[in-house]
């Protein structure tokens, strides 16, 4: 009897886990579905253009990126431009707000940052191959829009929740926790403005919140996908 | 009914499902609570709990305002609960597990204004997430104990009900980790379980106290057949009274304890006819009276925790009207503030590091306090907004600031707005005792009122600190007067005579200089309501807390001062008509209003002279639901406003001043709102908690509502009129522009300094102007943005657009792009911001995917900050001629670096008296461009190099910073700057003109 019941339990458990794994699956297949994730996958590179908007002042940036891993980010301001590069293994930033000329190298926390942000398809495409790990977090109303709620863990114990509209499977909202110099980062954004560019869902406004706070907002007024980008755009940039 | 009858009602039932569909708590979108705090005095912890291991992290439970985590040993604090009951009883983490936490809510420390709570929670990520585990009817729970071997085996001390029997209460215990629960231990109805203990070496031995106890409006007992300590030594399943040593007769609280060091030592603090403190060496077998110092019995039903430290076992802490210790196995208990000591009173909860066990957490009426000497000196945690506000008002001041009295921290007053944000040393103590009405004078800004416990009311010159006491007294022939802990000092709506209430009313039209009484008593003047002197129990309490048959609430109409309502805490709702010549008793006409509840609020309606709101409060009497009444004719005739949206016993209702349809209601459980004269209640859950919301209070120039929170201080709602403009109207549009309150430019002010971060501060609201619209629906596909025109229709800037269901508030940065300078390796500060838009109004238009709608954007100069015209005007020209020459600077230094790199690239091809002459002409291009910016890098350092366009800005920067007339000097300045970059346009005028071209041909 007392096997039966162990049985049944191991029973239970397999099914409820199947219950939601089934519906994990189920939700990513539709929102990798909504995103246009299968014309994503072809994508080589990408440039995006726009303006960030922080406490009122302006600054137009560029950002491109580059399969397997690389990425670009530049931003200028009274003639002065911020540059960010990621070549897969090292990164530097050139900041010359700070009054700096030389280019710096990234500590190991911005490092793991850049790579994060350096999956074009976006850390939940192939998680498991990528050694994430991935729960269905439930349904919640968020600002009175019902999502599923996605958690994603990295070996490094970041954690990345995200919001998905479950009426168009989109993505509307994530939050990032991320381990910098010890201590945790947490910050918000939010979605908004999708557009079609070649097949793929691409937000045309991404707010940023800490601790409820608006801290920033990136629009992007231009998508380019395929275009040349030479390998040396994300490598160390030249002292200016 | 015929059938066209039954399609009619089938119509207005289908509109009225429709009405209520529309309404939910994302439709108020980004209007959110603004929480001010303060934490300058903090509020009642009741609980906390530290990680053994780590100290550093440490979780607090408020009486009224939640839990609280610190990972930084109370430096900072993050509010981790707050979509739960605010009332916390118990924390427990589990130490195995340290994500793993266990909240028990409904705080034990039982004193009259104790909130409840709604169960058992449990957190297994670190606070991110809670899930309630069980025991809904609980309504307070003391204690929770973790197996140490098995985290699935939770063991709960469920206090139960205050005001009433309840058989959810007694010992609980889980053994599948909060699945499912059995009673272990249960007495009777009147009976819980006020503490528990284990053995730490041997789970299956437990130990629990059982309390007889119950709290009236107008009594409390401690103490009764029921009460009496147990144990198991078997994990809960059989239990054994162990009371042998203990007194005979009747007992009452008992804190129970087991040594952690030595835990066959177990000690047992006993409320009885003489309190003291017990000691078992024998696991309970036997036990030997310790202490019964006075301070043993120091009210129970407030502090009822023994503390053995975890590594001196002859150290013994007792937290109490202040914290005594032992360090004899509790023979003789001595202050341990030696040198310091200067913490606020009544500690309820304490916490020793076993690690070092000179670091104590002490929880008290006022805050969390920390020590580093075993309970010597202590230094107060700044960062805990948990203040416990009974009443709030305002003044006209701009920024307004807000008044209002805590839970036994007096009274206090603070600004609504503080350039840098509202520190703690910008609150003012204004008031003490527990404080409740406070108020500044509308008329006078150096006078204050603050009344304190039971009908004590001081008016104060806060010039020179004098206060005249205007507590009414009885005349001759004339009963006692009584009076409510919270008494009702109200001013009058309409005629600003100031109100107070005993048993009769009293009226003061000189602010108190002299008063009139304009009742007969008004309550029931039930003699068995007025036993004050006998209400305890064991143990005799007599503070005024349990003042009964008392007038509790009292309100003046706005639109006729011979009109006043006043509610008693004893259930009677009575009216003068004629200023108080005669008074009617209303209570009949009202249906299922219960007996002998206390009226907590009444609200005359501010635009019908016979209509009134009123909110009842039966708690007291074991009966949790909320009542709401309305007339309109004089309380002939009364509604009940309580739906099914409505949860917690209610405090307080009010009219919305502006608009007549809206109306507000705080409860125990939160903030509530109705647009439709009191039929759908929606809560209001934007950044306002589940705290007791105790008072309502709104600012006619800001237009902002300001809510005292028991719990989680004040907490503001910035400009309601979008609020105020909802209607239906705007609710079934897919985009409906709202209005704003007006706009003024805000004066610009910094300042220098550095707190550090262990100091709330409360934040400001935002300078920025506003667009407000509603959306049906979140947008998610498409473009949508906002842009800006001038009054002549130019078009000026794109802003993004907010995209959220509901109210959506869109900041704008309402200026002009900053000016182009020219290149430098450094940043030009000066120069970052573009000129502020001037006052006027602007066209907005908001683009959702192919849809436009239009609305006006107004800003207006603040009156304070308005200089003459002639003044304004030069100023203008002035910053915008500065603005333009930083412009063209950019452009000449623009001119000069392309004919430089011109000349290089070409002088590579270039021999002879033409390359002299080429690399002359890039010498000059470089002294030029050294004349406009600055060139040296400030690589870690500071350049401090000073040229034309650092000279220009900085004279364009101190021009905007001030709207009046510029200095002479500046205005001269400019016309020098001018002057020299005129002087290098000409210069590279001729080099890309003349002599470039000759060069280059």
């Amino acid at each position: 009897m007392k096997n039966i019941s162990k049985l049944l339990s191991v029973l239970f458990l397999l099914s409820a886990n199947l219950v939601q794994s089934q519906s994990l699956d189920d939700i990513l297949k539709e929102h990798f579905s909504a995103m246009g994730q299968d014309k994503l996958s072809k994508v080589n590179t990408q440039r995006l253009t726009g303006k960030m908007i922080q406490g009122g002042i302006e600054i137009p940036f560029i950002q491109m990126g580059k399969r397997p891993d690389k990425v670009h980010v530049e931003g200028t301001f009274q003639a002065l431009t911020f540059v960010q590069t990621y070549n897969g293994k090292e990164g530097w930033s050139l900041n010359p707000f700070t009054g700096a000329t030389d280019p710096q190298p990234m500590s190991e926390d911005v490092l793991k940052s850049m790579k994060y942000q350096s999956d074009m398809d976006g850390m939940l495409w192939n998680w498991n191959e990528k050694g994430y790990s991935v729960t269905y977090d439930g349904k919640e109303d968020m600002e009175g829009t019902s999502c599923y709620k996605i958690k994603l863990v990295t070996k490094e114990g970041d954690s990345f929740t995200y919001y998905i509209d479950s009426d168009s499977y989109i993505m509307i909202r994530s939050n990032s926790k991320i381990k910098v110099m010890g201590n945790e980062s947490n910050s918000d954004q939010y979605y908004s403005n999708y557009m079609q560019v070649e097949g793929i869902a691409v937000p045309g406004k991404v707010e940023s919140k800490v601790n409820g706070q608006l801290a920033g907002t990136i629009v992007v007024d231009k998508v380019e996908l395929n275009t040349e980008l030479a390998d040396s755009l994300f490598d160390k940039p030249a002292k200016k | 009914m015929n059938l066209k009858l039954l399609n009619i009602s089938i119509f207005f039932l289908s509109v009225t499902l429709v009405l209520h569909g529309q309404i939910t708590d994302a439709t108020f979108g980004d209007i959110e609570g603004r929480q001010i705090g303060p934490a300058r005095m903090s509020g009642r912890i009741s609980c906390i709990d530290a990680l053994n291991k780590n100290p550093n992290i440490l979780w607090v439970g408020a009486a009224g305002g939640g839990v609280w985590k610190s990972i930084n040993q109370g430096t900072t604090f993050k509010s981790v609960f707050d979509d739960y009951s605010q009332s916390i009883g118990t924390i427990t983490i589990d130490q195995n597990h340290p994500d793993t936490v266990w909240v028990g809510t409904g705080e034990v420390w039982v004193r009259n204004s104790v909130s409840i709570g709604t169960g058992i929670y449990r957190t297994v990520n670190g606070g991110e997430k809670w899930e309630l585990m069980g025991l809904p009817k609980s309504e307070r729970i003391g204690r929770i104990i973790i197996d140490p071997k098995d985290p699935s085996i939770v063991y709960v001390a469920v206090m139960g009900a205050l005001w009433g029997d309840s058989e959810e209460r007694g010992v609980y215990k889980t053994t599948d980790g909060g699945k499912t629960w059995n009673k272990l231990l249960y007495v009777n109805p009147s009976t819980g379980c006020a503490d528990m203990a284990i053995d730490p070496e041997n789970p299956s031995l437990l130990y629990a106290s059982m309390w007889d106890f119950r709290r009236q409006a107008h009594t409390f007992r401690s103490g009764g057949p029921g009460s009496g300590l147990y144990k198991s030594t078997d994990g809960g399943t059989t239990w054994n009274k162990i009371h042998n040593g203990l007194p005979a007769g009747e007992l009452g609280r008992i804190a129970v304890a087991v040594s952690p060091v030595k835990p066959h030592y177990l000690y047992a603090l006993v409320e009885s006819a003489k309190s003291a403190l017990f000691r078992s060496t024998d696991q309970g077998s036997s036990w030997e009276k310790m202490s019964d110092q006075t301070m043993m019995g120091d009210r129970p039903f407030y502090y009822s925790l023994i503390m053995p430290d975890p590594k001196d076992p002859e150290r013994i802490y007792k937290p109490g009207t202040t914290l005594w210790a032992s360090s004899n196995g509790g023979k003789i208990f001595q202050n341990p503030s030696v040198t310091g000591g200067n913490y606020h009173s009544d500690t309820h909860a304490l916490w020793v590091s076993p690690i070092d066990n000179r670091l104590i957490y002490m929880g008290t009426d006022g805050g969390v306090y920390i020590s580093a000497d075993k309970g010597n000196t202590w230094r107060f945690v700044q960062s805990l907004p948990v203040s416990q506000f009974y009443h709030v008002s305002l003044d006209n001041n701009n920024p307004y600031n807000v008044y209002g009295g805590l839970q036994d921290n007096g009274s206090w007053m603070g600004p609504s707005r503080k350039p840098g944000g509202i520190r703690n040393s910008d609150w003012k103590n204004i008031g003490y005792g527990d404080g409740f009405y406070t108020y500044g004078d509308l008329t006078d800004p150096d006078i204050t009122y603050s009344q304190y416990q039971g009908g004590r009311i001081n008016r104060t010159n806060q010039r020179t600190g004098e206060s005249k006491y205007l507590k009414p007294f009885p005349e001759s022939g004339t009963a006692s007067l009584r009076f409510n802990w919270n008494t009702p000092t109200v001013f009058g709506k309409k005629s600003g005579w100031l109100y107070v209430g005993s048993q009769f009313l009293f009226r003061s039209k000189d602010k108190g200089d002299s008063f009139e009484r304009i009742s007969p008593d008004l309550t029931t003047n039930d003699p068995k309501r007025q036993n004050q002197e006998k209400s305890g129990g064991l143990t005799i309490d007599n503070s005024t807390a349990e003042n009964n048959t008392t007038i509790f609430t009292i309100c003046e109409s706005p639109l006729d001062e011979n009109i006043i309502w006043a509610g008693t805490d004893d259930g009677n709702i009575q009216l003068t008509t004629d200023g108080g010549s005669t008074w009617s008793k209303l209570n009949a006409a009202i249906p299922a209003l219960p007996l002998f509840a206390f009226i907590s609020h009444i609200d005359a309606d501010n635009t019908n002279k016979n209509a009134a709101w009123v909110t009842v409060d039966a708690h007291r009497n074991g009966d949790m639901n909320p009542y709401v009444y309305y007339t309109d004719n004089l309380g002939k005739s009364w509604t009940s406003l309580v739906n099914t949206g409505i949860n917690g016993f209610c405090h307080v209702i009010k009219q919305d001043p502006v608009n007549p349809n809206l109306i507000f209601l705080g409860t125990e459980l939160g903030l509530y709102v109705s647009l439709d004269h009191g039929k759908v209640w929606v809560r209001f859950k934007n950044k306002v908690p589940q705290t007791g919301i105790y008072d309502i209070a709104f600012q006619p120039k800001q237009n902002d509502l300001v809510l005292a929170t028991h719990g989680r201080g004040v907490i503001i709602i910035d400009d309601l009129t979008p609020v105020r403009n909802l209607n239906q109207s705007v609710l079934e549009q897919e985009v409906a522009f709202l209005p704003v309150r007006p706009y003024y430019f805000p004066s610009g002010q910094g300042g220098q300094d550095f707190p550090g971060d262990a100091e709330f501060t409360g934040k400001n609201q935002s300078t920025a102007a506003t667009v407000c619209y509603y959306l049906k629906k979140r947008h998610v596909f498409g473009d949508m943005y906002i842009n800006i025109f001038d009054s002549d229709g130019k078009f000026l800037k794109k802003v993004p657009a907010g995209t959220r269901k509901g109210i959506n508030v869109v900041r704008v940065a309402t200026v002009m792009d900053p000016p182009k300078v020219p290149k430098s390796p450094n940043i030009l500060g000066e120069a970052t911001f573009g000129p502020s838009y001037i006052d006027g109004t602007y066209n907005i238009k908001l683009v959702k995917g192919t849809e436009t709608f239009t609305t006006n954007l107004t800003l207006n100069d603040a009156p304070e900050l308005k200089h003459p015209a002639e003044e304004r005007k030069l100023q203008r020209e002035t910053l915008m001629k500065a603005y333009n020459l930083l412009e063209e600077l950019a452009v000449v230094d623009h001119q000069i670096l392309n004919a430089r790199d011109t000349l290089k690239t070409r002088i590579l091809t270039t021999k002879g008296t033409s390359l002299k002459k080429m690399q002359a002409l890039i010498d000059y291009c470089e002294i030029m461009h050294g004349q406009i910016s600055a060139t040296q890098s400030g690589e870690g350092g500071i350049t401090g190099q000073v040229r034309l366009r650092e000279d220009i800005a900085e004279v364009y920067s101190a021009v905007g910073g001030y709207e009046g007339n510029p200095t002479n000097l500046q205005i001269k300045a400019l016309e020098n700057y001018g002057n020299k970059v005129k002087d290098l346009a000409a210069k590279i005028d001729v080099i890309t003109k003349k002599d470039i071209p000759s060069l280059i041909k």
